[in-house]
């Protein structure tokens, strides 16, 4: 019904408005581009929040005149006092053999953990944050087993997560930045086309068009042309996040954090078109509306 | 149906092109207005099809002031005026038929009830021929006559024409003034501004003189006494194509 018929006003025909598919196409694309960017962070953030929230790790470093026996014991009470806390769940001492790969960044291969006074790591699975009393852990580890220290990464964790919100932020006001080039390129070209169909425009007027009449000629220009070019924009950025994603499975663990790229990340990619269309759309109706009204 | 009283009308901050303008058209006259070129003729018709507000003064449009008239009840108004603009003012990427619905598709009548209305009036001025044909293609009277066709399909209550016989042939223009006749009797009020003394003189009906920017003379409102119409308005339209 809103294709059926050509419009009045011949906005086709206007060098200016040509372009218009184009330039939003390029927009939608840059804005996919952005919102996948702003969605993936949001995603990684999350799931370092979650993870990282969900445990802790223990450390018991060997005291100076400590034998192994003695240290073993000192392991064997951090554990005892962490096991019998509410609001935990797992509680599993770290093996030698996953420590040599820890340290292997670090020390190269071949390392013979019982030459290094490395601490004993115990890795911790918190339950229950609310029933968890964390001074109330520190303070008991403390008494049982001196110079255990408790890390829940809380101080990493606020930096990451504060490093990726700010990325976020910069990803958002791309998307804010293209959103509102968008508006005055549509802006541009709708008041050019005014200029273009002045005489056009006051006859209808004259003839007893309402102003929501004529606007609606643009409207449907605009929403054309938009539909035109945010297709294609959406197709080439969907496609670009699709090939990243792909990429990203096959670089497997350092990129692993791509991969909360769910069905919920893509159904917000389909609404950037969307809105470019809706975008588009009113901003032609405006500029319209508020030039007609100056008519008499 | 139209009142003037003390009316003034000036462009922007320039001079006033009318002063003091008071005259009163009757429901179902017939009339003209004359003058010489720039003496306002066009200013006044425009503040009659409402494109302009008076800078002063009052001007009453079925009976409703235009002056004090919110805006978005103007276009009702409008509908309600078929004009025939001097330059014609048709939409040269439109058809002929297209040109001519515009005033109805603008009230939202559906495709089905506009094409046979449309149809009709383009056979009744003789342009079934040129229904699709674009205004450049067209003679000035052919576009004329499309013009004419466009101000009255929605069947106006006020026609006004602004020197609708300014390029045609002395013939042609005798021929169009028995159709506005001819709509005149359909019970539309009609005004028609003009220069060309040997119409007037030849139309027996008011005049309305405009003299840098005044009306200077008045001539009395009689009732419409249309003389005998030589041509049935079928024939006018199909006897002849001018500049063939």
């Amino acid at each position: 019904m809103i294709f059926a018929r050509a419009t009045d006003i011949p906005l086709a025909r206007d060098p200016s408005t040509r372009l218009v598919p184009w330039v939003i196409g390029f927009m939608v694309f840059l804005a996919i581009l952005a919102v996948a960017g702003g969605v993936t962070l949001a995603g990684m953030a999350a799931g370092w929040q979650q993870g990282l929230t969900g445990s802790m790790t223990v450390q018991v470093p060997p005291l100076a005149d400590d034998s192994d026996e003695e240290t073993e014991q000192r392991v064997r009470q951090a554990l005892e006092v962490l096991r019998r806390t509410r609001g935990l769940g797992e509680v599993n001492l770290l093996p030698s053999e996953d420590m040599v790969v820890l340290l292997e960044p670090w020390l190269g291969g071949g390392v013979d953990p019982d030459s290094l006074p490395l601490p004993r790591l115990i890795d911790v699975v918190i339950d229950d944050a609310d029933d968890l009393d964390m001074d109330d852990v520190r303070r008991r580890l403390a008494a049982a087993v001196p110079g255990a220290a408790l890390d829940d990464h809380q101080l990493w964790r606020e930096r990451m997560v504060g490093f990726l919100e700010l990325l976020q932020l910069v990803a958002w006001s791309v998307v804010a930045v293209v959103a509102a080039c968008a508006i005055v390129m549509v802006v541009f070209a709708t008041r050019s086309g005014l200029a273009a169909h002045r005489r056009v425009i006051e006859t209808l007027h004259l003839i007893g068009a309402r102003d929501g009449y004529i606007a609606r000629q643009f409207q449907l220009h605009a929403t054309r042309s938009a539909f035109k070019g945010s297709l294609v924009g959406a197709l080439f950025g969907t496609g670009i996040i699709f090939g990243l994603l792909q990429m990203a499975h096959a670089m497997g663990n350092t990129a692993s954090s791509l991969a909360v790229f769910g069905w919920q990340q893509w159904l917000i990619l389909t609404l950037v078109p969307i809105l470019g269309i809706t975008i588009t759309a009113l901003t032609a109706r405006v500029t319209v509306m508020q030039a007609l009204s100056r008519l008499v | 149906m139209i009142r003037f009283e003390n009316v003034g009308m000036r462009y922007g901050a320039g001079p006033e092109v009318l002063r003091d303008v008071t005259f009163q058209l009757e429901p179902g006259s017939f009339s003209f207005l004359t003058g010489p070129s720039g003496a306002g003729k066009s200013s006044l018709l425009k503040l009659m099809y409402l494109a302009h507000r008076p800078s002063r003064g009052l001007v009453t449009l079925f009976d409703r002031d235009t002056s004090t008239i919110h805006r978005k009840a103007l276009p009702t108004l409008r509908r309600k005026i078929g004009v025939v603009f001097q330059d014609f003012r048709l939409m040269e990427h439109m058809s002929t038929f297209d040109n001519v619905a515009l005033p109805l598709r603008v009230k939202g009548v559906s495709e089905d009830r506009l094409k046979k209305h449309v149809t009709e009036l383009l056979a009744w001025v003789g342009l079934k021929d040129q229904i699709n044909a674009k205004p450049a293609t067209l003679s000035g009277g052919q576009q004329q006559r499309v013009s004419i066709a466009r101000a009255v399909i929605s069947r106006p209550k006020l026609l006004l024409a602004d020197e609708p016989t300014g390029n045609v042939d002395d013939e042609i223009a005798v021929r169009l003034l028995y159709l506005f006749e001819e709509l005149n009797r359909m019970g539309t009020t009609v005004m028609i501004a003009t220069h060309n003394q040997s119409l007037i003189d030849r139309f027996q009906h008011p005049v309305f003189h405009l003299e840098n920017g005044e009306l200077t003379a008045l001539d009395p409102i009689q009732p419409p006494q249309p003389e005998e119409n030589p041509f049935f308005v079928n024939e006018m339209m199909h006897g002849r194509e001018e500049g063939q």
